[in-house]
């Protein structure tokens, strides 16, 4: 086991002697890499690099898990400070237009860290509770990082400085968009669920329809709700009012709603279909009438099923909303259209890398309140 | 009492209970038996209007079950299927508390009784109460289903196969369970179940059924002594016949008095164990305990041999 | 709890109605659309008429779709685009920048009700840029110098995209019209290249490329010492920008005509360029480079 990823090692060792950082006249010019040296200086260099070798020979010597995480943890924090403060350093004397990114030193490093976490966390089996403490020690530990101004220097975050009134906007636009169509499709989605378990008959006819529309493209999706949410802007009275429009949030809410359909239908139909018959039956004859059966026995017994759904509506939400900002939606992919305009890789990061992120936490938040549900190892 | 007044099922055409009369008198236990099939569950679950009636009503002490709400009719009565039905979700306590929960009793009361239930089926309320079905063995899980059933003291339970997921060591230890509960209760019992032998062991009276029709309704004795059809002998097994009669007479009505060697066979003993212990010892004399635990007299061999003969 | 929804029906209708007295400024989601609608909002805002912002919000069709279907007031579009709105991409009319404009003046005010307002003196069509340190010892300046110089054997790399060399109405015409032919060996094929590749490889001389397919006001081109030659025949449709507003916003604001048209006549390609560059290459935000361009010619007060 510790050797499968002991081969980590190599790559994180052969990770100081490449670029560290990557040094730009400005924003699209060409990068020249600066090596460890170059970028930190002959005596922090020295000490980075030793470090590095107390951290290899500690991942080689210690065997628990928990130690191998917390070292791993460790390097991954070093890393990114050491990323900031060299950049500080490079960009100290040169003109503000010019801009430092991280290396493939630095990228291959940063994932050899991250490999060793995942892996002594899968080793680990974190219960759920825990996970979400770690989930929030990992964000607040991101927010400390980010907020000290540490990395303050780095391209991204210089991109974010010119921007920040936008990014703050925007993000809340992308949360409402992929959070909101969510909501509103678990609202429609669940006792559309409910009803298609009753109505088998009618049951495939919904389920292929709302997948042919999964698989329409979501650009095109979000064009072709353009024509008759306009329309229904223009003529049905008190429509407009309501902030349905042919354009921005409106056709790119509908779009992500739609998407998120399928998955929150058929999921509760798969998982209020699988309640096992022995338990109804036994809850009809126990004298639960109708409705206190779906509220107590079929519905807590399909959650697991349907927020599996919800965990893959929401990070589909997440990563499509970003589209919208082509429709005038807004949402990070403003700033990664703007940035692939400009031809600018940091604009684009600048919206990537918070879209991931907030998928990737939601993803891991989600697991952990399955996983929570009682009775979970059923 | 329950009572079926010509009753009947109907589905796509075919009766699958078809025309029953039937009464099944308070304080007893009713097994119906039948092969696979021939309507028994059906039956049973018409009394708690699981299934409604083709034709013919059920009635409960006398009110027409149909005049009852079905939700209201259900927590009065108990039910027990073979794969338990317990709520995966809820644990072994919370599954216990069902119907009284329905029924909102207080929850000091229902705490009590959850208690007390598992108590009477030998379940540690402590270490069972606080578990989930997944957690728990076959055996506890079908008492959590038993004792789920009685919480509400429902004065009629319904079974359907509720031993039939049991290995048949627990199995037999079960059935012994729910007599001597039935005993202490009273409840009217309406089980249903495919082994004869079962049936024999717990029935007041045996309900036979084929095809949707009783080819019999008689004591298990009865039964035995006079099968009303070819069918009903068949389910008894030829070669059975007899050792099932003296499976159902204590040894003790025949003591003597007199005496004998070797180990005294206990007062609860019956004929077939007697049998069986005298071929086993190589005796044709066993000393039979009384109430009170000491011999009280001997059963031989040639007194057994007659009575496994009805008539 | 319908009580509650239609409280709230009601409050959403009261403040989008307010919200539509404002006029709603947009651009396309391009570099230079961010420059020239941020320049539109200050000058509004700074003539007392509110605004709402809805910069950048797509591309071409997403933003003209929000015009006609009066989503959206005012944003700069660009003369050559009417060919495409009106269906008639193949009239050589769109090639000559004054009739160009009447033609699209005419055409939306009388289909749509838009109109077009002053535009700025700059065309960004696709064209070709020299290296400066070339260009002006051989004294090229335009399309028909440079097609000279190349016949009497300047030497010439071009880096490009493969739809350029290849598509007719792009290299092949440009050969065509100024009389010029390039070989294999004087080309750099770039393919799915776009023009910050073409420019960084002529600025930065790979492979020996001296020049590039270029947009007009390309950011780049101002840091990249590069100096983009005139379509003095016209060969390419002309693509000025100039705001384009809905009759109805213009009728009730008529001074936005007076107040614009200094602003973009003074939008040179040089100063599109360098605005553009400030957004693109230093990373400046649009609404700074746009304040600062205003402010710096007076165009506010
Ligand atoms: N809901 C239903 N619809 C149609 N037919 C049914 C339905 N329920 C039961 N049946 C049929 O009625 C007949 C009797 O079924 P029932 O479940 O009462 O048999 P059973 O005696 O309990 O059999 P087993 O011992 O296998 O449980 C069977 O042929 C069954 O297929
Ligand atoms: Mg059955």
């Amino acid at each position: 086991m510790r050797d499968r990823m002991a081969i980590l090692l190599l790559p994180l060792a052969a990770s100081a002697v490449l670029p560290l950082a990557v040094f730009r006249a400005n924003r699209i010019a060409a990068g020249q890499p600066h090596g460890l040296v170059d970028t930190l200086g002959p005596g922090a260099a020295g000490l980075a690099l030793g470090a590095l070798a107390l951290v290899i020979g500690a991942l080689l010597a210690l065997h628990r898990p928990v130690l191998r995480v917390a070292v791993a943890a460790g390097l991954l924090v070093g890393l990114i400070l050491l990323m900031g403060w060299g950049a500080a350093r490079l960009a100290a004397d040169a003109p503000p237009q010019a801009r430092v990114g991280p290396g493939t030193g630095f990228w291959i490093a940063l994932a050899c860290a991250g490999l060793l976490v995942i892996d002594g966390m899968t080793r680990l089996r974190p219960g759920p509770a825990l996970r979400l403490a770690l989930v929030a020690l990992a964000v607040g530990a991101g927010w400390l990082i980010l907020g000290s101004g540490a990395l303050a220097q780095l391209s991204v975050l210089q991109e974010y400085q010119n921007r920040s009134g936008a990014f703050w906007r925007e993000g809340a636009k992308h949360l409402w968009l992929a959070f909101g169509s969510f909501g509103v499709a678990m609202l429609a989605g669940v006792p559309a669920g409910i009803l298609l378990t009753r109505l088998p008959r009618i049951r495939p006819a919904v389920l292929n329809l709302l997948t042919m529309v999964q698989t329409i493209p979501s650009i095109a999706l979000f064009g072709m709700l353009i024509v008759p949410l306009g329309w229904v802007a223009a003529n049905l009275p008190g429509a407009a009012a309501l902030g349905i429009r042919g354009i921005g949030m409106a056709p790119a809410f509908v779009a992500l709603f739609l998407y998120s359909l399928l998955p929150i239908v058929a999921n509760t139909v798969a998982g209020l279909t699988g309640v096992p018959r022995s338990v109804t039956e036994a809850a009809d004859g126990m004298g639960l009438t109708a409705r206190q059966r779906m509220l107590r026995v079929d519905i807590p017994l399909a959650l697991p099923v349907i927020l599996t759904a919800a965990r893959i509506v929401l990070v589909q939400n997440i990563g499509m909303a970003t589209v919208g900002a082509l429709i005038g939606a807004g949402g990070f992919g403003t700033f990664v259209f703007q940035g692939v305009g400009q031809t600018a890789t940091d604009l684009i990061l600048l919206g990537a890398l918070p879209t991931v992120a907030l998928a990737f936490l939601t993803s891991a938040v989600m697991d952990a309140l399955i996983a929570m549900l009682p009775g979970a190892a059923r | 009492m329950i009572r079926f007044e010509s009753v009947s099922k109907v589905y796509d055409g075919i009766a699958v209970v078809d025309d029953v009369s039937l009464t099944l008198e308070r304080g007893t236990i009713t097994a119906v038996v039948g092969t696979s099939g021939s309507g028994k569950s059906t039956l049973l679950r018409m009394v708690n209007r699981l299934v409604e009636p083709t034709a013919g009503r059920v009635l409960l002490d006398g009110t027409d079950t149909a005049s009852v709400p079905a939700a209201d009719l259900r927590r009065r009565i108990g039910y027990v299927i073979q794969d338990h039905g317990l709520f995966p979700h809820w644990t072994a306590a919370r599954n216990i508390a069902t119907v009284p929960g329905l029924l909102g009793w207080p929850r000091a009361a229902i705490d009590a009784r959850v208690r007390e239930l598992m108590l009477m089926l030998q379940l540690d309320p402590d270490v069972i109460g606080p578990r989930f079905p997944h957690e728990l063995s076959g055996g506890q899980a079908q008492r959590v289903g038993v004792a789920r059933a009685l919480a509400a003291r429902p004065e009629v339970l319904l079974m359907d196969e509720p031993f039939g997921a049991l290995d048949p060591v627990i199995r037999q230890q079960a059935q012994t369970d729910l007599r001597k509960l039935q005993q202490q209760l009273g409840t009217t019992v309406m089980l249903v179940t495919h082994d004869m032998a079962e049936a024999i062991r717990l029935g007041d009276r045996i309900a036979v059924m084929r095809a949707g029709r009783i080819d019999q309704f008689a004591p298990p004795a009865e039964i035995i002594a006079a099968p009303a059809t070819g069918f009903v002998a068949d389910l008894l097994g030829e070669g059975d016949r007899a050792f099932r009669y003296l499976s159902l007479q204590p040894a003790a009505r025949l003591a003597r008095p007199g005496a004998a060697d070797g180990p005294v066979l206990p007062a609860d003993a019956t004929m077939a164990d007697a049998l069986a212990e005298m071929i086993w010892s190589g005796r044709d004399r066993l000393p039979v305990a009384g109430p009170d635990g000491h011999p009280a007299g001997v059963c031989t061999r040639d007194d057994l041999i007659r009575a496994g003969r009805p008539g | 709890m319908i009580r509650s929804v239609l409280l709230s029906a009601v409050t959403a209708a009261a403040l989008a109605t307010s919200a539509h007295a404002q006029v709603v400024v947009s651009s396309k989601i391009d570099t230079e659309g961010g420059v020239l609608g941020e320049m539109i909002r200050a000058v509004l805002e700074n003539a007392g008429i509110e605004t709402e912002n809805r910069l950048q919000l797509g591309g071409t069709p997403v933003v003209r779709q929000a015009l006609l279907a009066g989503e959206i007031d005012i944003y700069p579009e660009y003369t050559g685009n009417a060919a495409f709105f009106f269906n008639r991409a193949e009239d050589p009319l769109w090639k000559d920048a004054g009739a160009a404009y009447a033609e699209a003046k005419k055409l939306d005010q009388e289909e749509n009700d838009v109109v077009w307002l002053t535009p700025a003196p700059a065309n960004n069509t696709w064209g070709i840029a020299l290296r400066t340190d070339v260009a002006e010892p051989a004294g090229v300046r335009t399309l028909s110098d440079f097609g000279k110089w190349v016949s009497d054997g300047g030497e010439v790399k071009l880096a490009a995209s493969s739809e350029f060399v290849n598509s007719a109405p792009a290299l092949p015409s440009f050969q065509a019209a100024y009389g010029f032919t390039l070989g294999a060996d004087q080309l750099i094929v770039l393919s799915g290249g776009d023009t910050a590749a073409t420019i960084q490889a002529a600025a930065n001389g790979t492979s020996g490329a001296n020049a590039a397919m270029v947009y007009g006001t390309d950011g780049q081109i101002a840091f990249s010492d590069l100096t983009v030659l005139e379509d003095d025949k016209q060969v390419q449709p002309v693509y000025q920008p100039a705001p384009v507003v809905r009759a109805e916003v213009l009728a009730e604001h008529p001074e936005i005509e007076g107040l614009l048209q200094p602003v973009f006549e003074k939008l040179t390609l040089e100063t599109l360029q360098d605005l553009n560059g400030k957004v693109q290459v230093e990373g400046i935000p649009a609404a700074d480079v746009a304040q600062e361009f205003l402010t710096a010619n007076d165009l506010l007060n």
